[in-house]
């Protein structure tokens, strides 16, 4: 199963981004109603004999083990000084 | 007589002096550019990545594009060293180009707007800084000094962390008297935000980097009415998707006499600042635009005044506008009521003018005399 990721809709258009980091575009209005930036979504292909179908499902343990795991990884980097610096 | 020999040994003293002293002229004008202040803003296509470079070394990048490629940019630039990188929000055409900028850079800080991301090109970004053992700086209000170029940070809200846009990072940079904004992708509740919590950063600026590149989801008329600033810079790829820059964003640079600069036209677009305001505008010689030889001062807070001559839709005269081929005077006259109600914004407009079809339109852009973008007076014909 794929899964693409929400990395923003701009002026009705998706842009959704793939395992490698590449952005696929999409309509907007083609998403789950309660979609928006950063969900993960599922893409579930559907095959029959004369048509097939893709549907778009959130999924939301997906989408916050993602966020989680970037909390993480910020977390992990070494915090730089507070206040005025020069550069 | 008298007077033809007073004449001639004025030029003949003027002669020897401008010989004598001509190096040191020479010297002066290479040493004000020595110590001017550089940012670029890179032609990256639909996306923004805004280069500074201080007269004492110092360079910071405030976002790296959609693209890895843009370290290949960065190289052609001459670009050695990065000392902070920026991202002002963690959407893909800000930051796509980072973990490749901090892989290749190295930089010792790296900034994001403090809202953690779900996707891979954010997750590769923060891998990379981990990587490098970059130290993370939070984005509160602070001011960065490169020598005696200041950054103040204008920071995210982070009141609604779902909006990536709306809470972007924005830099005042400030040089002497010249000064400049550059505000990602603000919205209208973020600007609100950055006008009740932050207005004494929101003051006149020379140049302002247009928000959301160009979108009418970007820039407010409060916040152009606050910056006033005198030429604004639209990060945008041609032809892209979302029909940027939309009229609406035009229509406020309109209002304060803003002109403005495209990306998708003049590829890179470099300002050299020098602390008493003044600046230069051109395109470096890595981009394949043409140069736009303008310069500008701020002490008079005057527009950037164009030395390429073309004719502009929305200023041009009478008399200037019948030097287009198909426009004789009422086509004039038409062009002047028309831009009275609206301004024409490309030279496609020109086909709301009554006996202006696809086939004049070629034969007047063919001819090269009209500004391509109109009311922005970018000195390029089209």
């Amino acid at each position: 199963m794929q899964q693409l990721i929400i990395d923003r809709i701009e002026d009705n258009t998706a842009h959704l981004e793939d395992n490698d980091g590449s952005i696929t575009q999409l309509p907007a209005a083609w998403l789950p109603t309660d979609a928006a930036e950063g969900h993960v979504i599922d893409l579930i292909l559907t095959t029959e004999p004369h048509s097939s179908s893709i549907t778009l499902r959130i999924n939301p343990t997906a989408t916050r083990e993602r966020i989680e795991d970037a909390q993480n990884l910020r977390a992990q980097l070494r915090k730089g000084p507070e206040g005025d610096i020069d550069l | 007589m008298t007077r033809y020999l007073t004449r001639r040994l004025a030029t003949s003293l003027l002669f020897r002096v401008t010989r004598r002293y001509l190096p040191f002229i020479a010297l002066l004008l290479l040493l004000r550019f020595a110590f001017a202040l550089e940012i670029t803003v890179l032609d990256v296509n639909q996306g923004t990545a805004v280069l500074i470079q201080a007269p004492t070394g110092q360079t910071v990048l405030y976002d790296a594009g959609p693209e890895p490629s843009i370290t290949r940019d960065l190289q052609a630039l001459g670009v050695q060293h990065i000392n902070l990188a920026i991202g002002s929000h963690a959407h893909a055409d800000h930051i796509g180009g980072m973990a490749e900028v901090l892989n290749t850079y190295k930089p010792p800080m790296y900034m994001d707007n403090s809202i953690a991301y779900g996707t891979r090109t954010y997750q590769r970004t923060l891998e990379a800084a981990l990587a490098i053992d970059a130290q993370l700086l939070e984005p509160t209000r602070r001011i960065l000094s490169l020598g005696d170029v200041t950054l103040t940070i204008v920071p995210p809200p982070l009141i609604n962390t779902d909006n990536q846009n709306n809470n972007s990072i924005g830099v005042r940079i400030d040089y002497g008297e010249f000064s400049a904004f550059l505000p990602g992708d603000a919205e209208p509740e973020q600007w609100e935000w950055w006008l009740n919590n932050h207005p004494d950063l929101l003051t006149p600026v020379n140049i302002h980097l247009s928000s959301h590149h160009g979108s009418r989801h970007g820039d407010t008329q409060a916040g152009i009415n606050a910056l006033q600033p005198d030429v604004v810079i639209i990060s945008l790829g041609a032809n892209n998707t979302y029909g940027h820059p939309h009229v609406e964003a035009l229509r406020l640079y309109h209002q304060v006499n803003a002109n403005v600069y495209r990306t998708d036209h003049n590829g890179h677009i470099q300002i050299k600042a020098n602390p008493d305001g003044t600046y230069v505008l051109r395109s470096p010689p890595q981009a394949a635009a043409q140069p736009l030889t303008t310069t500008a001062s701020a002490t008079n807070n005057a527009a950037a005044q164009q030395t390429t001559e073309c004719i502009n839709l929305n200023t041009a005269t009478q008399e200037e506008l019948q030097r287009i081929i198909h426009v004789g005077p009422a086509r004039a006259t038409a062009i002047i009521n028309m831009r009275a109600a609206e301004p024409f914004n490309t030279i496609d407009d020109l086909n709301r003018i009554n006996g202006i079809g696809s086939g004049r339109l070629n034969d007047i852009k063919n001819q090269g005399s009209v500004c391509r973008t109109t009311k922005t007076s970018t000195a390029e014909p089209d």
